[in-house]
């Protein structure tokens, strides 16, 4: 992506953002059961859904980096990218629901399924991302190895609900039979323009991160070239 | 704690969390781009 083009992509990201910060915290109404306190789902469930496509975007760009003809070193800077954006997410669902929790059910935390696995979640990408600092020979292809073994978890966290007993609700958008929880049309804009402007807020982050991976790489390479080349020079003289 | 000291916590808490990593995704950019240029 040109620097131009990323550039418009960051004032989109803003303009989203503030669109979704007036709809979430002026113009939607207060919900009959949670007063104002419902404004938090609207930031809540976008964390969550960005965290998911972050995991899914890191799996993809692994498995791409693993199969021979599509390798390339911007698929395991993608990876990278993908999974730091979505530990950041996670943790934020995290605090958030914690948030809604001491609000909904008069505690900040319970042992429950949903939150159980995603704090597992959170845990494994935050070991992931420690795993690609470690480095050295063969990183790229144990990094996207994990990553395909760790989005595995994506799916038991979002079905938690309804695969145990839980007293987290079923969907915060949709429930089982795939109907909208939310009924109040303004409540349904502020939710939607959280989910745009959180997806176009994890592009943005994205692209920017894997450009700075990309460079620092072609860094440690020109490094270790010269390195290289000064010891063969020493050798030889 | 009312409905709007939560949505504070919680909004408040979302801005500084992604709010410090984007300037540092900024920060870190021009840095790595500043050094590649043999800038200070």
């Amino acid at each position: 992506m040109t620097p131009a083009r990323q550039r418009a992509l960051g004032v989109a990201t803003l303009l989203a953002l503030g669109a979704f910060a007036v709809l979430a915290l002026l113009i939607s109404p207060k919900d009959s059961r949670h007063g104002d306190a419902v404004r938090l789902l609207y930031v809540h469930a976008p964390t969550a859904w960005t965290a998911y496509l972050a995991y899914v975007v890191a799996a993809i760009a692994s498995a791409m980096w693993l199969w021979p003809r599509t390798r390339r070193p911007s698929w395991d800077h993608l990876a990278g990218a993908a999974a730091e954006f979505g530990v950041l997410s996670t943790g934020l669902t995290l605090f958030l629901g914690s948030v809604w929790a001491k609000e909904s059910w008069g505690t900040w935390w319970q042992w429950e399924a949903r939150l159980t696995t995603t704090a597992v979640l959170f845990f494994v990408y935050l070991g992931y991302l420690a795993l690609r600092r470690l480095g050295g020979p063969g990183a790229e292809r144990r990094n996207a190895i994990a990553a395909l073994l760790a989005v595995v978890q994506v799916p038991i966290v979002h079905f938690s609900v309804t695969w145990w007993r839980s007293i987290h609700q079923e969907g915060s958008v949709f429930n089982q039979r795939g109907e909208v929880e939310i009924n109040d049309a303004t409540m349904q804009w502020a939710l939607w323009s959280g989910v745009i402007a959180f997806t176009l807020l994890f592009l943005w982050c994205c692209l920017l991160r894997m450009r700075t991976l990309e460079l620092e790489s072609s860094a440690a390479e020109t490094a270790l070239d010269a390195a290289i080349r000064e010891r063969v020079g020493t050798v030889n003289a | 704690m009312t409905d709007w000291a939560y949505v504070a916590l919680g909004y408040g808490g979302t801005i500084v969390v992604l709010g410090g990593y984007c300037l540092r995704l900024v920060l870190r950019a021009r840095q790595t781009r500043a050094s590649q240029d043999g800038r200070p």
